[in-house]
């Protein structure tokens, strides 16, 4: 039996364990961006790790959903859409580690055309969509139907204006008016 | 080297046709299958034009017609430069969605488009071509 001693394994494995979301990406700047990222980052809470307890159940349904958009190559939109980089599935599925609770419903996970990765809910009244361009370059839409306009913002390392539209998420039936 | 194609006007009744990856399909809040706003976050746009298409007797599903997977949408002209987008005809002697064949039907919207006039496209495009296999994700 060969040795996988020596092999990065992929998110995706069969086995939790062998689960490594930390790929390298590519190039040296890349390096280097990717090292100080993981610096930064290093209690990110990766799947095949013990998960906080309150974590959502769909966590590492969603990690591997984000694992195969790192894989998808140059132009896979067939509108030459650039590869998506690891350490932006980092801090995305770092967003939802922060935000996410058990009663948080899955999200959809798709890829955008600048090298992004969106999360989105749409349920009963309530449309949520958070795109990470990047580490620290992300935009948000939130959109309850029952109450006035739609918000939206750009966020960069301050995430607070995550929190009401996740609490919401996860009890979506309640009063928005507290009554 | 100089593209023979003409470059036209593009009139605000026309509508632009955009393939839309399998990956970027979501389901909205009664179950039903449609693009993502992710899908028109290019600030460089790509599209097809729907009335040269009609003109040279070629139905939509040319536009995905090396892309069986994807499925089609189209948007409004007028709703894109309502939206501060600049819709121009730009033909590609090489159009690499093609197997690098020429594609005089091609155009782009160009302008910024942060989340808000991603969501706003989003919400003016109209599924064309469905795939009918859409994603689980």
């Amino acid at each position: 039996m060969q040795s996988n001693a020596s092999v990065k394994p992929r998110l995706g494995s069969t086995t939790s364990d062998s689960v490594d979301y930390r790929r390298r990406p590519r190039g040296s700047v890349q390096d280097a961006m990717w090292r100080a990222y993981q610096e930064q980052f290093s209690d990110l809470d990766y799947p095949g790790r013990a998960s906080r307890p309150d974590a959502p159940e769909w966590r590492s349904e969603v990690a591997l959903k984000v694992s195969e958009l790192l894989d998808l190559s140059d132009n896979w939109d067939s509108y030459d859409a650039p590869p998506i980089r690891s350490e932006t599935g980092a801090f995305a599925m770092q967003i939802l580690s922060m935000f996410a609770t058990p009663e948080t419903p899955v999200p959809s996970v798709v890829p955008s055309p600048v090298g992004g990765i969106q999360f989105e809910w749409h349920i009963a009244d309530l449309d949520f969509e958070i795109h990470v361009a990047a580490p620290y370059e992300v935009e948000f839409l939130f959109d309850d139907h029952r109450i006035e306009e739609p918000v939206s913002d750009t966020l960069s390392d301050d995430l607070g204006a995550l929190a009401q539209p996740f609490a919401r998420l996860a009890k979506p039936r309640e009063s928005v008016h507290g009554g | 080297m100089s593209l023979a194609i003409a470059i036209e006007e593009i009139a605000d009744a026309d509508s632009l046709l955009r393939r839309i990856h399998p990956r970027q399909l979501v389901q909205d809040g009664t179950g039903n299958w449609r693009p993502s706003s992710a899908a028109f976050k290019d600030p460089n746009m790509s599209g097809d034009v729907e009335s040269m298409l009609q003109r040279a007797g070629l139905d939509p599903a040319w536009s995905i017609q090396y892309h069986p997977g994807h499925s089609l949408a189209k948007v409004s002209v007028a709703r894109l430069r309502g939206l501060n987008q600049e819709v121009m005809h730009r033909p590609l002697e090489v159009d690499r969605a093609r197997e690098n064949t020429p594609n005089s039907f091609h155009a782009e919207a160009v302008g910024k488009k942060n989340h808000t006039i991603a969501d706003a496209i989003r919400k003016a495009s109209a599924v064309v071509i469905l795939n009918p296999a859409p994603p689980t994700g």
